[in-house]
């Protein structure tokens, strides 16, 4: 099976990471940068914070690279490694979402909405979930992972992710139409 | 519906390009990040030690030399020096004994 010319520069870009090269690093740096920044973004709903966080993960990596075996090994440890130091973050600062129902409330009707507002307030209400509903949201719709898969990167069995799916979108769901931006 | 709220979800959350200059800051805040050298380049890097070392073997070599060759103008110098000084209290000495002669001769007349 031939690998395509993308996983070919990836692979080599992590060979050549951890035989020391700066620029192997700094290619894996800016193809996965989004992927953890994003986690975090959406996690915070800050992008200082996102940030800080997303360098601490890379620092962790690169103290890391001689454990990864793989591009597969890589992804799944970024994700792994930011899912858990967003739930670390929020726990030990006592963190929260500062978005209060009133702040999004928009006197929207349903079928009157426009798209990006009804994301925006999506991505508020995602950052005011419980930290592990949070986390597995933005794994299943961020990273596009399925309840086994999330099972496997947190370590939690698989119908404890389903159940938390389960009580973040109801709280979604919920908030949603409290709010009268969509009947849903 | 609830595909309807996933499929907002999936829009929602998508994945976003990181700050502009965060690979910098990154790489900036990585302890000892450098360009490692080749491994290629270990014999050429044994081949400048050997050559350096052979060059200042010889150049101490010649500066040893240089050195040897200072001390044996000095000493011969110094040798040269106590001769002189050597004949001058001969010269002296004798001067003296011929003096003691001829005031024993004149004692005994």
């Amino acid at each position: 099976m031939k690998m395509s010319a993308a996983a070919l520069t990836v692979g080599s870009s992590l060979d050549r990471a951890k035989a020391g090269y700066k620029e192997g690093f700094e290619a894996i740096v800016r193809q996965h940068g989004g992927l953890v920044f994003s986690i975090g973004l959406h996690f915070f709903g800050s992008s200082a914070l996102a940030e800080e966080i997303a360098q601490d993960i890379f620092l962790e990596l690169h103290r890391n690279l001689h454990k990864i075996e793989s591009e597969a090994h890589l992804t799944s440890w970024l994700r792994r490694s930011t899912a858990n130091r967003c739930i670390d973050t929020s726990r030990k600062s006592s963190y929260r979402s500062e978005v209060p129902l009133s702040d999004t409330f928009h006197p929207a009707t349903a079928g009157a909405y426009s798209d990006p507002l009804l994301q925006e307030t999506l991505r508020k209400q995602v950052a005011a979930l419980p930290e592990w509903q949070r986390a597995v949201v933005i794994l299943r719709y961020q990273e596009d992972l399925d309840t086994e898969e999330i099972s496997r990167l947190l370590n939690i069995p698989v119908n404890t992710v389903k159940s938390r799916l389960h009580r973040a979108m109801e709280t979604l769901r919920g908030r949603l139409e409290h709010k009268k931006v969509v009947k849903i | 519906m609830s595909d309807f709220l996933g499929e907002q979800l999936r829009k929602a959350l998508s994945r976003q390009e990181a700050p502009e200059g965060f690979a910098e800051r990154v790489l900036a805040a990585v302890p000892g990040q450098g360009q490692r050298r080749s491994k290629l380049w270990y014999p050429a890097i044994a081949a400048s030690v050997a050559i350096a070392l052979l060059f200042g073997g010889m150049e101490w070599r010649q500066e040893q030399r240089v050195h040897a060759r200072e001390t044996e103008r000095q000493v011969v110098f110094a040798l040269a020096l106590a001769m002189q000084k050597f004949e001058h209290v001969n010269s002296r000495l004798q001067q003296s004994a011929a003096k003691v002669k001829v005031d024993e001769k004149r004692g005994e007349l």
